[in-house]
């Protein structure tokens, strides 16, 4: 049996986390407005650019860190509710995102059971969990996919002057970031609130 | 590594496909004895095991949560029957894994004097799978000695 583990308060870590992906959002939103308005060679020649995407690097490893620290409360606190065999523990759903391969499948599949452990914990592979989940993947994964091809294909020793290729993939990547991380937003605040509510009922 | 107890009843067992003495269940159903129900999808369980789990066992079942591999490692009845059987058939597939990797990284770094990234992350892939499905196996087996006195002090 789960030993009785003390529910953790994790509404303050929420709104930190909820403010720090809005503010990226918002950060992509206008890298990509600065890229299109400069225009073809904005990652070499727009200084502009280059400050935007210095500021969301910085962002993205604070954001990076509240996040994962939430993510850790709230599978402890699936574990607090009752919910046992869990595909991951704290440690491991915050590790899976750095593990090669496993980061592609295994954080989905943490943040979902959490979601279903915090509706139902006693039975939560039975409970339902929203397609908001499966989107907010969807665009995570082809928004790090495309920025890690536009870093690689920019090395134009490697791969020779290839045109407007990195650009336009780091322009989606900058896109497809602003949706996962408005995504994520929305699941840290609804599973927060959830988690928040079963905490006090209890 | 996760390991739980369900005491009650299996309610309703779908069975998949079976290969290597291991049978995958699509879903595993358990009445508990406090009335409350608890159901675990896709399970890999040995077969020694999987033969006692058929809609009507009543028993003590061990629950095992093995990084990529959940199921059930072990099952005691109340007439004092202990069965265990753990499937460390991917613990063996992580190994296999680690070692071509390693040679194939290896021998890209011989020949063409860089580390090839995919082998390189499989490697790593392997070598973590096979520490916390050890791992796991081990919580199990644990878990499973450790609470030896369920049939004997007459069961549920």
């Amino acid at each position: 049996m789960t030993d009785a583990r003390p529910v953790r308060d994790i509404a303050s870590l929420g709104r930190w986390g909820i403010r720090l992906l809005v503010f990226q959002a918002v950060l992509s939103a206008i890298a990509l407005a600065t890229a299109l308005a400069h225009g073809p060679g904005f990652t070499e020649d727009s200084v502009a650019y280059g400050f935007v995407a210095l500021l969301q690097l910085l962002l993205f490893l604070v954001a990076g860190i509240v996040v994962l620290r939430w993510i850790w409360v709230a599978t402890a606190n699936a574990q607090a509710f009752g919910a046992e065999g869990l595909p991951c523990g704290p440690w491991l759903a915050v590790g899976s995102y750095f593990i090669p391969l496993v980061n592609l499948a295994m954080p989905f599949q943490a943040m979902r059971a959490v979601w279903k452990a915090s509706i139902e914990p006693r039975d939560w592979e039975v409970a339902a969990a929203p397609a908001l989940l499966g989107w907010w993947w969807f665009f995570w994964l082809t928004g790090n996919i495309a920025g890690i091809a536009a870093f690689r294909l920019s090395d134009t020793g490697r791969y020779g002057d290839i045109g407007s290729v990195p650009g336009t993939l780091t322009m989606s990547s900058d896109a497809l970031t602003i949706f996962a991380s408005l995504l994520l937003a929305i699941i840290v605040r609804r599973l927060t609130a959830m988690q928040q509510a079963r905490a006090s009922f209890a | 590594m996760a390991t739980s107890i369900v005491d009650g009843t299996v309610e309703e067992a779908i069975t998949g496909r079976s290969r290597g003495g291991v049978t995958l269940f699509k879903s595993i159903r358990f009445k508990l004895d406090d009335g409350s129900s608890r159901t675990i999808i896709k399970s890999a369980v040995k077969q020694n095991v999987a033969e006692e789990i058929t809609p009507g066992a009543k028993g003590r079942f061990y629950l095992y949560n093995a990084f990529d591999l959940k199921g059930v490692h072990g099952v005691r009845t109340p007439d004092g029957r202990a069965i265990y059987g753990f499937p460390g058939n991917n613990r063996k597939l992580f190994l296999i894994l680690g070692v071509i990797n390693v040679l194939w990284v290896g021998f890209k770094v011989a020949v063409d004097g860089e580390v090839p990234l995919l082998g390189a992350a499989v490697f790593i892939l392997a070598v973590v799978g096979w520490i916390l499905m050890g791992k796991g196996e081990r919580d199990a087996q644990q878990q499973f000695e450790g609470d030896a006195g369920y049939g004997g002090a007459g069961g549920v």
